[in-house]
C-alpha cells in the first residue's frame, strides 16, 4: 500500500527545496533595492544639505563680526535647519556636514565676493555629482528590470557581429539579428561562433605554412558545420588535391556540394570515389543523397 | 464495481502488447517506411532509438501486421549462443530440427538448399546484446537474399553505429525512434486511456498537465507509463482512504503528477 501521507511529506519538502533558491533571489533583490533606494534617497537630501550650509557660512560672517550671545542663537538656528534632515539621513549625512563645515572654516576670509565665488564653486561640483550617482542609480535599476537586460545583450551581439565582420572575409551568414525571447543564449552562440572564426584563421595560417592536409580537413569541417558550404567545398577540393585519399575529405566535399544544390555532381564523385575506394561511409552517404534522407 | 482509477492504472503497466499499439503520426509514416523497405529486395533494416522510445512495440506491431501477408519470425530476446541461434531459425523458418550443433556453414547450407518462395522476415530485437562475430554472420545471411532482418537495438551515437564495420556496408535503411513531442505525448495518453474505456480520466489530462509530464519525463513512452502508472496509484489510493475530497479530480493535480514523480524517482526528493 501506498503511504500518500509520506509521500505528501517528502513531497512538502521537494517544494520547500526549490523554492529556496526562488526566495534567495527575491529576497536579495528586495535588499537590493532597498539600498539604491536608501542611496537614492540620500543624495536627494543632499541638497537641503548645502542649502543649510550656505546659510551656516553667512551667518558665520556675521558671527565673526556680531557677538557671541547671537552666535549661541544662530546655533541653535542651525539645529533647528538641520534636524529634518538627520531623522531622514542619519549619521552619514551629519559626518558629511561637520567634515564640511570643517573645510569652510578654513576659506574663511573677510571679502564677500571671494566667499560667494568659493560657495559657487564648491556648489556646482556638488550638483555634479550628486546628479551622476543619480544616474549610476537609475542605471543599476535598470538592470534589474528584464527589458533593459535584453537590450544589452542584443548590444553586446551587434558588436560580436561586427568584429566578425571586420576580421573576417569570408561571407559567413549565420546570426541573423531577429527579435529573441532568449537573448542571454544567443550571446552564448555567438561568442562560440566567434571563437571557431579565430580558430579558422589560426588554422588556415598554419595550413599556408606546412600545407598539412589534416589541418585542411579540419577547416573544410569547420566551415561546413558553421554552414559556409562554399569555403568548406573549397578547403575539401585543396585536401583533395593534397592527398586525394582521405575519406572525410571526400565526405565533405560530398555533402558540401548537396548543400550548394549540386545533387548531381555530388553523387557522380561520390560514385567516382566509391569505385575505387570501396568506402562504406561513402556507400551510406550516396544512398542517404539519393532516397533524400540527405539534403 | 472496479475504479476507474486503477483501470486507467493498468493502462499505463509498462507491457509489450501490439493491441495497445497507438497510432501516432510521425510513428506511422516511418512504420510506413518500414513496411515499404521491407519489400526491397536486399536490405537489412536497423531500427535504432533510445530505451523506451517504442522499439519492441513497433516491432511486435510489426510481425503482427506483416504475418497475414508474409511468413515473420519475432525473437524478442537475442539467442546468444551461435549453435542455438542457427538451431532456432532452422527449426522455426525451414521447419528443419536439429539434434546436435549447428555451425554456421552447416545452417547456410541449409539456407540455400531449402527453396522457399518467399523471403521470411527475422525480427531480432535487442539486437545490441548479439556478438559481433554473431552480426557478422547474420549480416553474410542477409547477403543470401534468402532471409531479411529487421534489427532493433539501443541507440548509442549514430556516427558510432555508422564507424562499426558490420554496418557500414549491408544496412541501406536505419531508422531512427524518438521520443514524443510534447502534442504527442498528449494524443498519446489520451488514446491510451480511451482504448481502455477510460474517458473520465482521459479528460482530465489537459495541456498544463502534459507539460508538465514532458518536462519530467521528456516524452519518453517508457518513463511516461512509469509515471502516469505512480499518479493513478495515488489517486486510488486517496479514492480507497476516502479523501478523493482533498484533491482536485476535474483535472489532473500537478501536485500529485510530482507526487508521482517521487514515488518513481524522476525527481529525487
Ligand atoms: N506507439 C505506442 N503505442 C502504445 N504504447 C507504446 C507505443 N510506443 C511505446 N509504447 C509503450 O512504451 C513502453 C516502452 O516501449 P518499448 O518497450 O517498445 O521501448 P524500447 O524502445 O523497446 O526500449 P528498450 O530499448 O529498453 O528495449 C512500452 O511499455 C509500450 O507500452
Ligand atoms: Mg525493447
Amino acid at each position: 500500500m501506498l503511504n500518500t501521507r509520506e509521500l505528501e511529506k517528502r513531497w512538502l519538502k521537494y517544494k520547500i527545496k526549490t523554492y529556496i533558491p526562488h526566495a534567495i533571489i527575491f529576497v536579495s533583490i528586495i535588499v537590493i533595492m532597498t539600498i539604491i533606494s536608501i542611496f537614492a534617497t540620500s543624495n536627494t537630501e543632499k541638497t537641503p544639505v548645502i542649502a543649510t550650509k550656505t546659510e551656516k557660512h553667512e551667518k558665520r560672517k556675521i558671527v565673526a563680526i556680531q557677538s557671541l550671545q547671537k552666535e549661541q542663537n544662530v546655533s541653535t538656528q542651525k539645529e533647528i535647519v538641520t534636524a529634518p534632515v538627520q531623522t531622514n539621513i542619519q549619521q552619514n549625512t551629519q559626518v558629511q556636514t561637520t567634515t564640511l563645515t570643517e573645510d569652510t572654516k578654513l576659506t574663511l576670509s573677510p571679502s564677500m565676493n571671494f566667499m560667494r565665488r568659493i560657495q559657487n564653486e564648491e556648489q556646482q561640483p556638488y550638483y555634479k555629482v550628486t546628479s551622476s550617482v543619480k544616474k549610476s542609480t537609475k542605471k543599476r535599476k535598470k538592470v534589474v528590470q528584464q527589458a533593459t537586460v535584453e537590450e544589452e545583450y542584443m548590444d553586446i551581439e551587434q558588436k560580436s557581429q561586427v568584429k566578425k565582420k571586420t576580421t573576417n572575409k569570408a561571407p559567413i551568414t549565420i546570426v541573423k539579428k531577429e527579435p529573441t525571447s532568449k537573448p542571454y543564449k544567443k550571446q552564448i552562440i555567438t561568442i562560440e561562433r566567434r571563437d571557431s572564426q579565430n580558430d579558422i584563421k589560426e588554422i588556415i595560417t598554419r595550413f599556408k605554412k606546412n600545407n598539412n592536409p589534416a589541418l585542411s580537413l579540419f577547416v573544410a569541417k569547420k566551415y561546413y558545420e558553421l554552414g559556409n558550404y562554399e569555403q568548406a567545398y573549397n578547403y575539401a577540393l585543396i585536401t583533395n588535391a593534397i592527398n586525394n585519399d582521405i575519406e572525410d575529405s571526400w565526405l565533405i566535399f560530398a555533402k558540401s556540394l548537396v548543400k550548394l544544390n549540386k545533387r548531381d555532381m555530388a553523387i557522380k564523385t561520390l560514385k567516382e570515389y566509391i569505385k575505387y575506394s570501396h568506402s562504406g561511409n561513402a556507400k551510406i552517404l550516396l544512398n542517404d543523397i539519393q532516397s533524400g534522407k540527405f539534403k | 464495481m472496479n475504479s476507474i482509477f486503477v483501470n486507467s492504472k493498468n493502462v499505463f503497466l509498462d507491457t509489450v502488447n501490439p493491441k495497445d499499439y497507438v497510432q501516432l503520426d510521425r510513428v506511422s509514416t516511418i512504420y510506413q517506411s518500414l513496411k515499404d523497405s521491407i519489400k526491397k529486395p536486399l536490405k537489412m533494416i536497423l531500427l535504432y532509438g533510445k530505451p523506451g522510445t517504442g522499439k519492441s512495440m513497433f516491432l511486435t506491431k510489426l510481425s503482427l501486421d506483416l504475418a497475414d501477408t508474409q511468413n515473420v519470425f519475432l525473437y524478442d530476446t537475442p539467442i546468444l549462443d551461435e549453435s542455438e541461434f542457427y538451431k532456432t531459425l532452422a527449426q522455426d523458418v525451414f521447419e528443419t530440427k536439429y539434434a546436435g550443433e549447428l555451425n554456421f556453414t552447416q545452417f547456410m547450407k541449409i539456407v540455400k538448399d531449402k527453396n522457399l518462395n518467399q523471403v521470411p522476415v527475422i525480427l531480432l530485437d535487442e539486437a545490441q546484446l548479439y556478438s559481433e562475430e554473431l552480426m557478422e554472420k547474420i549480416r553474410l545471411l542477409s547477403d543470401t537474399r534468402t532471409l531479411k532482418f529487421v534489427i532493433a537495438l539501443h541507440k548509442t551515437e549514430k556516427e558510432d553505429l555508422i564507424a562499426k564495420e558490420h554496418f557500414q556496408t549491408r544496412i541501406w535503411e536505419t531508422i531512427e525512434l524518438e521520443n514524443s513531442l510534447p502534442t504527442e505525448l498528449k494524443i498519446y495518453i489520451q488514446k491510451k486511456l480511451m482504448k481502455a474505456n477510460c474517458f473520465d480520466t482521459a479528460s482530465m489530462f489537459n495541456s498544463k498537465a502534459v507539460n508538465k509530464i514532458y518536462k519530467l519525463t521528456h516524452g519518453n513512452y517508457r518513463d511516461t507509463n512509469k509515471l502516469l502508472y505512480g499518479l493513478f496509484e495515488i489517486y486510488s489510493t486517496y479514492e480507497k482512504n476516502n479523501q478523493l475530497y482533498s484533491i482536485k479530480t476535474n483535472q489532473i493535480s500537478t501536485k500529485l503528477i510530482e507526487m508521482a514523480a517521487i514515488h518513481t524517482g524522476l525527481i529525487d526528493a
